[in-house]
């Protein structure tokens, strides 16, 4: 199976679990009109059809999925949870600065200032004037 | 006529005083920034500002708030064009050809197409609300639940134009943006679906994270694999003399912001429909109908031109109901009105015999308002195109921080921040694998409001389908989706049985 079937599958068990939860749990037809399952239930069958055609296809541009893809959605997994942590303000100028330093081979002391000046910035437009409450993180940093 | 030529030179009295002319600059200016934050939009611009604005002279903030919100619609096209990341919803059709413009080294030109289709577009909608107000607004009222859910089939059946080299694949994308819009609070009995015991999933998907997901967040990661040599052709010149545009592409774009404005308008005085629906409608309307159909999608200068006219016409067509009935017709238009009831005034019929300063102010101010704006937005394009020049290693990160700043921003809450995540990862499946992404969000802004128009038609006529027939307008648009529909089948058998007589 390659990654397109395996997107083709995802999307079908999607499908069949919208489509399953919506006519036994939600209603098709309720007071009159259509329920808060009528859109679930078609259009979660309708997703199941396709995704048989497609799983019965065999596409032959499909292309691997490219690994090196993996390096920046950790890091924005990761300073995510350091958000939980250390706060937003202080987790994004991380993410910033190592950014800088590991992918651009910049001086520690370039990317320090690059760093702190698109931070400040941020909580100058967001934190000051757009009163955004950035989140402190639970060492309340 | 006489007299509304009248009122209207009165009102650009009341306009031009150097107060309201500082007022329209200032709300300019901060809606440039506003809209060009993804995830910031209007509503927030407004109610942001309202707060500063309850001590100024009613006149004077009402063409403030009116300019930041006119200046948010020119803006949002900016992210859309230069890094494919729309600053608001309507903007989203720019992203299409917008960006594929930039790819091309062409990231200036896309930015004048788009402040120019803007400001006609613009100057089209405040002229026909000037002079059409009333009647305007009795079009808006005569969209009723059975009406809407006509226009909104329409629009959903539209995206069959947007589905791509693939239909199982585009028709796979539509769906699930149907399916994913159904999470959260059913809107006719208040049933909690799909959220599995998630608290913030009750209110429902947001549009922010899930758009800065999809597109910002693919982007990024595309612009991280590509490290060291990114794709964007920055040999644009710092100057706005290179920007402009010549006549031929003004000829070019010319159709499309015609028709894009006249449509634009009217979807915008039809309460719900707003310029979500009117970008993307007349987007589809110039891929079906255009001269250069061929090459939109593919970095068109009508793809930039037809959304971005229909945004700015749809938000002045928006003010007729709320300045001829005090009824808002859009999310940004209501926080508006809130505004006015503050200062002690109420939109309506009599607004225009009671306080002529303020109606005829504001709509003078629309007019001084749209040329600020485009002067502002065209003084800007250097310096955005500035953005590209900037070595991706260094754009990369600061783009991450802003989708995941604007995420958390749009509703406070770290939840969304996830949700972009998510969606990230989503998109760029999607992309990898050739899943078109704008049936996929467009699907998802329209069926909420499917859902809940159709169940109020329903509610209306005791659960008798027939009320979709009955009413004249509602029908016109259900053939319309039905001509559009059978269209191609019947061509496709009348070119068959042509072959096979010509055999």
């Amino acid at each position: 199976m390659n990654a397109d079937h395996a997107i083709a599958l995802i999307c079908g068990i999607i499908g069949a679990f919208w489509a399953a939860t919506g006519w036994f749990s939600y209603g098709i037809w309720v007071n009159k009109g259509p329920g808060p399952g009528f859109l679930p239930v078609i259009f979660g069958c309708l997703t199941v059809i396709l995704c048989i055609a497609r799983l019965l296809r065999k596409d032959k541009d499909a292309e691997p999925v490219d690994l090196r893809a993996i390096a920046p959605i950790a890091a924005i997994i990761v300073c995510a949870v350091a958000i939980h942590v250390i706060g937003f303000l202080p987790a994004t100028f991380l993410l910033l600065f190592i950014w800088l330093v590991h992918q651009g081979s910049y001086s520690y002391k370039f990317s320090l200032f690059m760093a702190a000046s698109i931070i400040v910035s941020i909580w100058g437009v967001f934190g000051y004037w757009l009163q955004v409450p950035f989140p402190l993180g639970l060492i309340d940093f | 006529m006489e007299s509304i030529l009248y009122h209207l030179l009165n009102g650009f009295a009341t306009a031009l005083s150097p107060a309201n002319l500082f007022a329209a600059l200032a709300g300019g200016l901060m809606g440039l920034i506003i809209g060009v934050l993804p995830g910031i939009g209007s509503v927030m611009g407004v109610a942001l500002l309202l707060p500063i604005t309850f001590k100024m002279d009613p006149t004077t903030a009402i063409i403030m708030l009116a300019a930041l919100y006119y200046s948010t619609m020119y803006a949002g096209a900016f992210t859309a064009i230069l890094i494919n990341i729309p600053g608001d919803p309507p903007a989203l059709m720019t992203t299409i050809d917008g960006y594929q413009l930039t790819l091309q080294g062409k990231a200036g030109k896309a930015l004048a197409v788009s402040n120019w289709s803007s400001f006609v577009a613009g100057f089209i909608g405040v002229v026909i609300l000037t002079f059409m107000g009333p009647l305007l607004a009795d079009i808006g009222l005569a969209f009723g639940p059975a009406e809407m859910t006509a226009v909104i089939l329409l629009a959903l059946s539209a995206i069959a134009w947007l589905l791509g080299d693939d239909p199982v694949k585009g028709l796979l994308a539509t769906c699930l943006g149907i399916l994913l819009a159904t999470v959260g609070l059913d809107p006719a009995v208040g049933q909690p679906r799909f959220a599995f015991g998630i608290l913030e999933l009750l209110n429902g998907i947001d549009f922010i994270p899930l758009v800065i997901g999809m597109l910002g967040m693919n982007e990024i990661i595309e612009m991280a694999l590509q490290k060291g040599g990114y794709k964007f052709k920055t040999t644009e010149k710092l100057s706005i003399r290179s920007n402009y545009l010549n006549f031929a592409e003004m000829k070019q774009i010319f159709r499309p912001t015609m028709i894009a404005s006249v449509l634009g308008t009217f979807i915008g005085c039809i309460p719900g429909a707003g310029t979500n629906t009117a970008s993307f409608l007349c987007y589809v309307l110039e891929k079906k109908t255009g001269k250069n159909r061929a090459n939109m999608g593919k970095g068109a200068l009508e793809g930039v031109a037809a959304p971005e006219a229909a945004n700015n016409a749809a938000a002045a067509g928006a003010f007729a109901p709320l300045l001829a009935l005090g009824i808002p017709s859009s999310g940004t238009v209501t926080v508006l009105l809130g505004g006015l009831m503050m200062w002690g005034i109420t939109p309506g019929p009599l607004l225009f015999t009671e306080h002529p300063d303020l109606a005829w102010g504001l709509i003078a101010s629309m007019y001084v308002g749209n040329v600020v704006c485009m002067i502002i937005a065209a003084l800007s394009i250097p310096f955005m195109i500035q953005m590209l020049r900037v070595p991706p290693v260094i754009l990369t990160p600061i783009i991450i921080v802003i989708c995941m700043v604007s995420a958390f921003a749009a509703n406070n809450s770290l939840f969304d921040l996830w949700l972009m995540i998510i969606f990230g990862i989503a998109g760029y499946f999607f992309t990898r694998y050739k899943y078109p992404i704008a049936p996929f969000i467009m699907a998802f802004i329209l069926t909420p409001r499917l859902e809940m128009s159709a169940r109020q038609a329903f509610d209306i006529s005791n659960g008798d389908p027939a009320i979709f027939v009955q009413k004249p307008i509602a029908l016109a648009f259900l053939t319309f989706t039905l001509i559009l529909f059978l269209a191609p089948v019947v061509l496709t058998f009348c070119k068959a049985c042509r072959t096979r007589m010509n055999r």
